[in-house]
C-alpha cells in the first residue's frame, strides 16, 4: 500500500476519477426534469425546513453543475501539482497521506451515520440530502488532496 | 522519538535538505524527524546512520517511554 501511495499518479488517477464520477452525474442531472421530479422539498411552501426548501430550489436550478465545475477545475490543479512533481513522495509524505485518507474514511462513516439518522427521522427529500452528502464528502476529499500536494511539495 | 540527529547534522555543516538529498528524502522528512514528529522506517534509519558512520543505538534513543 505505501509502496503504491508513494507514487504520485497513482494518487492523480484515483482523484481523477473520483471527481469524474460525481462530476459527470452533477452535470447530467443539472436541469434534467427527472432530477427535478424527485426533489421533495421543490416549491414546497413550509418554514420548517427551509434549509432543505432553498437546497431543493438551488438543486432544482441545476446550479449544483456549478459545483462541479469548481471541483473539476480544484482536481486539475492537484492532478497537474502531482504530475509536474519530479519525484515520488518519500515515507513522511507517504505517512501524511495515509493519515489524511484514514481521517477522510473516519470523516465519511460518521457522515454516513449522521444522514443515515437524518433520514430515519425524516424520510421525505432523500435525494437532497443524499446530494448534500456527496457534495461534503467529494469536496473534502478534493480539498484535503489539494493541502496534500501544496504541503508535501519537495523543498 | 529523541535522537541526534539534528546535532550530527550541524557538526557536518549540512542543511536539512543537504542531509535528506544524501538518504533520499525531502527536507520536510529530516525536520520531522529532528524535532521527533516522525519516527522513520527502519531502512531510513539505518541510511542515517551509515552516513553518519554511527550505529542506530546512538543515533537514536531508545526509551521505553517512546514504543508504541
Amino acid at each position: 500500500m505505501k509502496h503504491i501511495l508513494k507514487i504520485p499518479a497513482i494518487n492523480a488517477v484515483g482523484l481523477s476519477l473520483f471527481t469524474a464520477f460525481y462530476a459527470l452525474i452533477f452535470i447530467v442531472t443539472s436541469r434534467h426534469v427527472e432530477f427535478v421530479n424527485l426533489l421533495y422539498y421543490y416549491n414546497r411552501t413550509t418554514d420548517i425546513h427551509s434549509f432543505w426548501t432553498g437546497w431543493s430550489s438551488f438543486l432544482a436550478s441545476g446550479r449544483h453543475a456549478l459545483i462541479a465545475y469548481a471541483l473539476i477545475g480544484i482536481t486539475i490543479l492537484v492532478v497537474l501539482m502531482l504530475l509536474l512533481r519530479r519525484r515520488p513522495y518519500d515515507e513522511y509524505h507517504t505517512a501524511n497521506l495515509l493519515q489524511c485518507l484514514a481521517a477522510a474514511t473516519i470523516l465519511t462513516l460518521a457522515a454516513i451515520a449522521g444522514f443515515y439518522l437524518m433520514i430515519l427521522s425524516n424520510p421525505n427529500g432523500i435525494v437532497e440530502k443524499f446530494t448534500l452528502f456527496i457534495v461534503i464528502h467529494w469536496t473534502t476529499v478534493v480539498l484535503a488532496d489539494l493541502v496534500y500536494v501544496f504541503v508535501s511539495r519537495w523543498r | 522519538m529523541q535522537n541526534n540527529v539534528k546535532r550530527l547534522r550541524e557538526e557536518r555543516g549540512l542543511t536539512q535538505k543537504e542531509l535528506g538529498e544524501h538518504v533520499g528524502v525531502s527536507r520536510q522528512a529530516i525536520n520531522a524527524i529532528e524535532t521527533g514528529k516522525f519516527d522513520p522506517s527502519i531502512w531510513l534509519a539505518y541510511d542515517l546512520a551509515q552516513f553518519f558512520g554511527v550505529t542506530i543505538e546512538v543515533l537514536f534513543l531508545f526509551q521505553e517511554e517512546d514504543r508504541k
